[in-house]
Order: C-alpha cells, then structure tokens, then sequence
C-alpha cells in the first residue's frame, strides 16, 4: 500500500514538475518574438524644466480645484494635454513648440475660462503683462459694482436728455 | 447662469450675434418713442438693481451656487422689449467690469435670459389677467428663468457637436445635454423660485410707494 501511495505521489509531483516547465517555455516563447510583452515595465525619467501655470479661481468660491482643463497646441487642431485642476486650482503644462497655446477649463456647469498663453522660442512663457494676463479685478468687486451702477445712471441720463431735445 | 467667452464656437456666436442685432435695434426704437421722462429714472434704478442682484450668488443643495438675474423684475415693471435692451446692458456691464460672462458670449446670453426667458414670463403673466396675487408674478418669472437656463443649457449641450478636432475631442465646451440639463436646469428652479418671490416683493413695494404719490 505504501509503495503504491509513494509512486503516485511521486507520478503527481513529476506531473506538476511537468506543467510548471510546460508553462515557463510558454512564457519564453511568447517573451522571444514580441518584445511589447515588456511593456508592463514602466519607464521613467525625471526632467527639470518650465512648465506654464494657470491659477482659476472663482470670485465667489476661491480656488477652482478638480475643474478639468484642456490645453490646444498651437496649430489649434488637437488637444495636446488634458486634466484636473489640483487643489489650488492650477492647470499646469509643459509647451514643447513656441506659439499661442489656448487652455480651455470648463465646468458641467457652465462656468470656465479660455486662457492664451504665449511661448516664445526657447523659454516656456513670455514674460506676463499683469494686465493682459489675469483677469482678476484690481479695482475689487464693490467698486466695479459702484461703476456699473454709475454707467447706468448716466445712460439714463442721457436717455432722458435726449427724450428732452426731441 | 449667463455662459462666459471661450466656451461657445464661433458659429453659434456669430449666428446668436446675428440674431440678436436686430432684436437690440428694434428695442431701442420701442424704448426711444416708448418711455417718458418718469420712466426713464425708474428704468435706469431698476437696471441698476437687477446689476447689483446678478452680483450676490446664492449658495445653493448640492454644492452648487447661482446667481439672481432681475430679468423677470425688469420684464414685469417695463415690459419685454426695455426690459431686454436693459438686460442685455447689464450682461455687458458684467463682463466688462466683473468678468463675469463674456462680450462673444453676450448675443447668446441676451437671447436665451433676456428675450426667451422675457417673452415666458410676459405670456404666463399675459394668462393671469387682472389677478394680482403672488402667483400671478411668482409662477411666471420662476419658468422664465426655467426656460432661460433650458435653453443655455442646451446651447451649452451642443457645442461637442459643434466643433471638435481630428480625433473628436470636443474644442470648446466638452459636455453634452445630459450633463448640462440637470446640473444647470435643478439648481435653477430652486433659483426662479427665490427670483419670483423677490420680483414679487419689490413689485409691491413699487405699487405702494406709486399708490402712495
């Protein structure tokens, strides 16, 4: 009985030996021609350089985080990155040609902001002109609110003064 | 709710603007020869609340907020074509000074809140008759301001279908009308709801202190 028990262990273990050979040369065979198989290896390389920074805030909410974004090269035809705004609502990029490149951030809403941002040969950004490149108020929100209210006035102004001539 | 620049491609702006032109031509003729010299100061302080109002964002479930218009106020206190032409001033006014909304934008703004969402609330107001009660200037601004974002909402919706580049990605605004509908459409009705009590209360402010000189 117990030489029975032993050869058919022994024909069990040979077996599994058998497989796991079986499947190792499968393995090989399919690593030889396609070097692809490899692919799940992720390659990196870590590289310095500019890249451009959008802030997006909103007058009401403060920083835009996790509004997606998309950035247009500047042949304007196709997206060259895409992505969530981080938790300080910057969309980040790194141009690789010069030119005006267009960032397009939109929320399911409705709200966002189409941004231009101009690259000049060799450096990532030409250098900002404040007032061209933020649209944040400098004079505040209640004295702009002051000046609409204003304009408005004097448009009625000269409504009624016009209404006068006739 | 108005859409700011950048969002919309440049046929549906243009084709809005089209539009839109003579409609603004011929409000300024019906504000021209319609409005007296006592209407005039009321328009402009009305104009200038329905600007201040569109400043405050309401807070609103879900995480979302929206912001008051006074489209219906004006509408109801002037009627359609003055309260477009002021509307649409003050759509301006907020893209030139506050950024908010957009100057391409502005044709398609004024059109959908300013003229859609005015005529809705003229007609459902037109079905009340004399009936003075607070339905009577609720229910019409609510589905005014409804039909308004409806209407952004699918403008909004279509652009995907617009303009996108050789491999499909949408150029300008990326999501379609089953997004936009809900997620701009329910936060607006709690909003017209809210838009239709405060017309109704200035209204009546208004009509008292008339009634009282």
């Amino acid at each position: 009985m117990d030489a029975v028990q032993g050869y058919e262990m022994s024909r069990k273990i040979r077996r599994r030996h058998s497989a796991c050979l079986g499947l190792l040369l499968l393995l090989a065979g399919l690593m030889l021609p396609a070097g692809s198989t490899l692919a799940h290896g992720v390659d990196y390389r870590i590289e310095r350089g500019e890249a451009v920074m959008v802030h997006f805030s909103s007058h009401h909410d403060g920083a835009m985080a996790g509004a997606g974004f998309r950035v247009f090269s500047p042949d304007g035809e196709r997206i060259f990155a895409t992505g969530n705004t981080d938790s300080l609502g910057r969309a980040v990029f790194v141009p690789n040609q010069p030119g005006l490149w267009r960032v397009l951030m939109a929320t399911e809403d409705g709200h966002g902001a189409e941004v231009e941002v101009s690259v000049e040969q060799g450096s990532a950004v030409t250098a900002l002109d404040p007032d061209k490149d933020s649209t944040a108020l400098t004079a505040g929100r209640i004295p702009a609110t002051a000046a609409g209210i204003g304009y408005l006035f004097g448009l009625a102004g000269l409504l009624a003064l016009w209404r006068l001539r006739r | 709710m108005h859409i700011p620049d950048g969002l919309i491609a440049p046929q549906a702006y243009l084709a809005a603007a089209a539009l839109a032109v003579p409609c603004w031509a011929y409000a300024v003729r019906r504000v021209a020869n319609a409005l007296d010299e006592r209407a005039i100061p009321r328009l402009a302080v009305l104009t200038a609340l329905a600007f201040v109002l569109s400043t405050i964002m309401v807070p609103l479930p879900g995480g979302t907020s929206a912001h008051l218009s006074g489209m219906g106020l004006l509408v109801l206190a002037f009627g359609l074509w003055p309260a477009f032409l002021a509307f649409s001033l003050v759509l301006a006014l907020q893209a030139l000074l506050l950024g908010a909304g957009g100057i391409t934008a502005l044709p398609v703004n004024a059109l959908c809140m300013g003229l859609a969402g005015g005529a809705v609330v003229v007609g459902v107001r037109s079905l009340f008759g004399a009936n003075t009660s607070a339905w009577a200037t609720v229910l019409p601004v609510w589905l005014g301001v409804v039909v308004a974002a409806v209407l952004l909402a699918l403008v909004l919706g279509a652009q995907p279908y617009l303009a996108s580049d050789p491999d499909g990605q949408p150029q300008f605004f990326p999501f379609g009308p089953a997004v936009t509908l809900p997620v701009i459409v329910l936060p607006h009705m709690l909003l017209g709801l809210l838009e239709g009590v405060l017309t109704w209360m200035i209204l009546g402010i208004l009509d008292s202190r008339r009634a009282a000189a």
